[in-house]
């Protein structure tokens, strides 16, 4: 039983420690480490499917792959 | 590959740091791939400023000429088989559906979420498309795809996972007056960067323009959709966004 939990291009290692989390919390405790941008959205994909949105009392199951989305960049000139 | 991708032109739009390093590999591809047409259309409404020297290959002489004229002069001369138009304009409302004509791959490099909303929602319209966007704050930035193939969305829309694009907060720099344009910050920007958004984005490219006929026979093709990536600390993931 595991899930894993990204942020862009950041990730922890998948393990059984997230199953049972909800993204709430998640989001706090995984804050510093993937470097999580405040309010972002979270999605949530499972055995490589594509994402769908979730909501933060959203608690993560075996197999699924949480990821907070980093904004697009928009640097100019 | 076998049979030719039914396009009738490349429209890249945004003419900055990315595209600096993106309009040779794709001219390339476009050139020689045997399947794209050979027709581009190059979209900007800036101009060459001291802030793009350094990141951009010009020199002093090219400040304060048009950026889609100078990459126009420059892809024509080093891709005599391409076709090259361009437009010195900002992509606004009132002139996508002339710009982006159905028929169109856009490659999108522009700096702001307003110009990639109004991108995506006119290829939504046609019933093939292909989008390929790309953007970077300083170390870290993304490249991703839209594909719709005979009709059908083959992956999701650049602004289903990206709030920020769904309702952008910053203005179009068409629709900008003079001296608002004049105080948007420059922003520090670095070189690799750019270069690999530009990197991303060809990879994505290449890698759609393979995989067109499995979509286009309706056959279900799980790719990657988006990468995103980190220049400082050397990391970048995959993520699907199939439909």
């Amino acid at each position: 039983m595991e899930a894993q939990v990204r942020c862009g291009p950041r990730a922890v290692a998948a393990g059984p420690q997230w199953v049972g989390k909800t993204v709430s919390e998640l989001r706090k405790l995984l804050a510093r480490d993937l470097q999580i941008p405040a309010g972002t959205a979270a999605v949530i994909s499972r055995f490589g499917a594509p994402g769908d949105p979730v909501s933060d009392d959203y608690r993560l199951t075996d197999g699924d792959l949480l990821e907070f989305t980093r904004p697009a960049g928009a640097k100019g000139f | 590959m076998e049979g030719r991708l039914p396009f009738e032109q490349t429209v890249i739009v945004g003419l900055g740091g990315i595209t600096a390093h993106l309009y040779v590999p794709i001219g390339e591809l476009l050139v020689h791939s045997g399947v794209l047409p050979k027709s581009v259309v190059l979209i900007d409404g800036d101009d060459f400023s001291e802030r793009n020297l350094g990141r951009q290959g010009i020199s002093r002489q090219d400040l304060g000429k048009k950026k889609a004229e100078v990459y126009a002069q420059r892809m024509g001369k080093r891709f005599p088989d391409l076709s090259v138009r361009s437009y010195p304009e900002f992509l606004v409302p009132k002139n996508v559906e002339e710009f982006i004509p159905p028929g169109s791959i856009v490659i999108s490099a522009v700096d702001n979420h307003a110009t990639r909303l109004l991108i995506s929602k006119r290829i939504q319209t046609f019933k093939d498309t292909l989008l390929v966007s790309g953007g970077n704050e300083i170390w870290d930035g993304n490249a991703q795809i839209y594909v719709k193939a005979d009709g059908r969305p083959r992956t999701k829309p650049i602004e289903a996972v990206h709030s920020e694009i769904a309702e952008p907060k910053d203005k179009n720099p068409g629709e900008m007056s003079c001296e608002e344009r004049l105080a948007m910050p420059g922003g520090e920007q670095v070189l690799a960067t750019n270069m690999m958004v530009a990197a991303y984005m060809v990879a994505l490219f290449q890698d759609v323009v393979g995989a067109w006929p499995d979509w286009s026979n309706g056959k279900e093709v799980r790719k990657v959709g988006e990468v995103m990536f980190d220049t400082r600390e050397y990391i970048a993931a995959g993520y699907v966004r199939s439909v």
